[in-house]
This record gives structure tokens, C-alpha cells and sequence, in this order.
């Protein structure tokens, strides 16, 4: 016993443990949703309502939502847009750091009466609203927040 | 060195870092448009005193928790926001709709008259540097009616449309340099009123004419699609008479689709039954 330890000292660790975690996600609930007088809309909710953690399926192999078209989809105004949104009171941000340690002291200084930051979230709604994420009144936890928009194309 | 695009989130580090704490320096500084940068934002607990807010609209803003003395704005640009304290709230009245609000398409099919604020005609005139006979050329009016106007007297809403779109033609015809004093003219100025049967001129807010419009559309489309249009430019719905007819006509059936699955639609039968014994 002991020589064999003795051998494999020199050797490098190359095994890795890989933890994976198989389940059945639960299926979706699909409500439709009249957009107006001449649009349609569809409301995918998951009915699994843990926090996810890492890729929860394979968007190739099982895709969660597939469009089929009678004609061929418009490239412009009237296209079929898939948007993700969620509750903001849903996101869990746990590893948030400070990069620049100068921002930390303002931050404490201004609890109350804090222009700056309420310009900055400003700032921020801005560049996500011409990114098409139209932001809600991000003041309540119960605003709803979409985190990705794309207009669907053609599958060829 | 070039300034950082206003996509770059180093502009928003340095608008949280800027030692400035004016919230119309911050707006300048973004890159956005000045006038809208705070339309919708949440301002709420700030103290504004001594702020220089003029070219600032708060339409839609969250201002709950704000105070303020000693602040200085233009006219109606708190109009839309949502306060509770005696500070903000001394500066909204009720011409709370902006000019592009009585250039909506929908808005003819409506029964509703404006009146401009007191002086804001006369402001806008002064700041594009114009005349009243000028606005009444463009907007193909009596000067009379301009001055009716102007003298904030109600006038019909094709008016105060025509009114709008001439001074938005001047406004564009300005120089870039010469349009940022011209917030003045951005800001809302026009109050929208209703004529009830039997009573006197009453102003709807700003959100209840948009309901109003939304409803107009529903209503003629409604009725272009069962009916011939008989009087589409002869007759107007007042916003009571559009509701009433909103409520009856599609809150009636089981299934409100009533564009997305077309169906026979009885006639209406009358308003009120009379029972006989």
C-alpha cells in the first residue's frame, strides 16, 4: 500500500468529478393573448418554479416552442416576436462585486436624496429601451422585466 | 479621445461618480434626449430643491416622497407625473396633453373641444420667433381663431391641431442650436374637454382622452365592419356616448372577439322595456 502511494505522488490530478443532475423539466403552460385588434400573442409559463441553475435543456434537440407559418414569415413590421420576461422580484443576482472601490463610499454617503443614481437607472431604462427590452417601472418587485427579445426567422 | 457612446456603460459609471447633482446637467451629460430623459423614471424620495429643471418633463415620472422649494421649471412639466407632496403638485394643471396628442388620426371622430394654456401660445410665438398671422398661414386658419387661442378661449380640436402642426413645422424649421431653448414649446400645453348634454365644458384628463381614442377605433372599425358608414364625417361620439356605446355593443356578447371572429350580430333592441300588466 505504501509503495503505491509513493508512486503516483509524481502524477498530476486528471480526473475531474462532474455532477449532472438529471430531471424531467414539467411542461409549459400556454395561454393565448389577444394583442390588440389584429395581432396574436401566446403566453408560455413553465410550471417548474424552483430557482434554474445552469442550462436547463437543449434549445437544439428539445426545443421549448416551435412557430409554424401558413405563409412565409414577414422580415419586417409584421413579424413574430419571442420575448423572455420575468418578475423582477425573480432574479436572484448573488455574486455582484465592486470593481472600483471609490463607487462603494458614495454609495454609503447617499442613502437619501441620491440624484446620481436615480439618473443613472434612467440612464440604464434608456439603453434598454431602444435595445426594444422595454423596462417597466422597475420600482415595485412585482414589475415585470423582459430579458431577451428576437424576432423569429425562417428554419431552413 | 472620443466621448464614450451613449450605449456605454462607462457613462453610466461616470453619471454615477459625477460630482454635479443637478438632474439637468446628468440628462445633458447621458447623450439622450434632454426632455424625455426623465419621463417615466423613478424619482421617488429625492429632495429638488434649488434644481434647475427647466427643459425637464416628468410625464409618467414616479415622484412620491419628493419635495422641493426653490426649484425652478417649465410650466406643465410636472403634468402626468405622480406626486404627493404640496411642493410638486402646486406645479400640475390640468392642460396636461401635448401638441402630437391633437394630431392623433383618431381624434376627428371625437366630440371634444381644447383650450390652451393661458400664455403658452404667446410663449411658443415669442420663442420661434414668429406672428400669429404666420401660424394662422400655416395652419390655414382665421387669425381670429389664433388669437382665440391665445387668449386660452376653447376652441374646436381641428383648430388647436392645425395650431399644433404649424407650430411643429416652425419648430422643425429651427437650428439645432437655436431648438434647445424651445422646450417651452415642447412641454404639454392643451387641456382636452368634453361638452356633456345639458351642461357646461369639462376637461378630461390626459389618460381618459387616450382611452376615448382607443375607443373611437374600436367602435368605427366596429362599425364599418356591420354597417355601412353613413356618417362617418357627419357624426361624432362624445366620450360618455362612447362609452355607453363601447359597453353595449362589445361587452354584450359572451366573446368580446368581436373583430377576431366575425360573427351575426343581432340588431339592438331598445334602451329601456316596458312591462304591461
Amino acid at each position: 500500500m505504501a509503495l503505491s502511494g509513493a508512486a503516483s505522488r509524481g502524477r498530476s490530478l486528471s480526473d475531474e468529478e462532474v455532477l449532472s443532475v438529471v430531471q424531467t423539466l414539467p411542461e409549459n403552460i400556454v395561454t393565448p393573448r389577444p394583442l390588440g385588434s389584429h395581432a396574436y400573442s401566446w403566453e408560455l409559463e413553465p410550471t417548474y418554479r424552483d430557482v434554474l441553475k445552469g442550462q436547463p435543456w437543449n434549445p437544439v434537440n428539445e426545443a421549448r416552442l416551435r412557430i409554424k407559418s401558413l405563409t412565409s414569415i414577414p422580415t419586417i413590421a409584421p413579424a413574430i416576436t419571442v420575448e423572455i420576461s420575468c418578475d423582477l422580484d425573480d432574479v436572484h443576482i448573488s455574486d455582484l462585486k465592486l470593481k472600483d472601490e471609490s463607487l462603494s463610499n458614495r454609495m454609503v454617503a447617499a442613502v437619501f436624496n441620491d440624484i446620481n443614481e436615480a439618473a443613472a437607472i434612467q440612464h440604464l431604462k434608456h439603453i434598454l429601451r431602444e435595445a426594444d427590452l422595454e423596462p417597466s417601472s422597475l420600482d415595485n418587485r412585482f414589475a415585470r422585466m423582459i430579458l431577451a427579445n428576437t424576432i423569429a426567422t425562417e428554419d431552413r | 479621445m472620443t466621448p464614450a457612446s451613449k450605449y456605454d456603460f462607462k457613462r453610466v459609471v461616470d453619471t454615477l461618480k459625477s460630482p454635479s447633482s443637478s438632474l439637468r446637467e446628468l440628462a445633458e451629460n447621458s447623450g439622450f434626449d434632454v426632455f424625455s430623459f426623465y419621463q417615466k423614471a423613478d424619482l421617488s424620495g429625492l429632495d429638488l430643491s434649488n434644481q434647475d429643471l427647466r427643459g425637464l418633463n416628468f410625464s409618467g415620472a414616479n415622484l412620491k416622497g419628493s419635495i422641493g422649494s426653490n426649484f425652478e421649471a417649465d410650466e406643465g412639466a410636472f403634468n402626468g407625473g405622480f406626486t404627493d407632496s404640496d411642493d410638486l403638485s402646486a406645479y400640475i394643471d390640468k392642460f396636461d396633453c401635448f401638441l402630437d396628442d391633437v394630431l392623433h388620426s383618431q381624434a376627428k371622430f371625437v366630440y371634444v373641444f381644447t383650450q390652451f394654456r393661458p400664455g403658452a401660445i404667446d410663449e411658443s410665438i415669442n420663442v420661434l420667433r414668429t406672428t400669429s398671422q404666420t401660424i394662422a398661414e400655416i395652419a390655414k386658419l382665421n387669425v381670429a381663431t389664433v388669437r382665440k387661442a391665445r387668449r386660452s378661449q376653447v376652441v374646436a380640436l381641428e383648430s388647436a391641431s392645425a395650431i399644433a402642426f404649424a407650430i411643429k413645422g416652425l419648430l422643425q424649421k429651427l437650428r439645432t442650436a437655436e431648438r434647445q431653448r424651445t422646450s417651452i414649446v415642447r412641454q404639454p400645453m392643451i387641456s382636452i374637454l368634453e361638452l356633456p348634454y345639458g351642461s357646461e365644458f369639462r376637461p378630461i384628463s390626459r389618460e381618459r382622452y387616450a382611452t376615448v381614442l382607443e375607443l373611437s377605433a374600436m367602435v368605427n372599425t366596429y362599425r364599418n365592419k356591420h354597417r355601412p358608414p353613413e356618417h362617418e364625417y357627419l357624426f361624432r361620439d362624445s366620450p360618455a356616448m362612447l362609452s355607453w356605446i363601447s359597453k353595449y355593443y362589445l361587452e354584450r356578447g359572451e366573446d368580446p372577439g368581436w373583430i377576431r371572429y366575425p360573427q351575426r350580430v343581432e340588431e339592438p333592441g331598445p334602451l329601456f322595456a316596458v312591462e304591461y300588466d
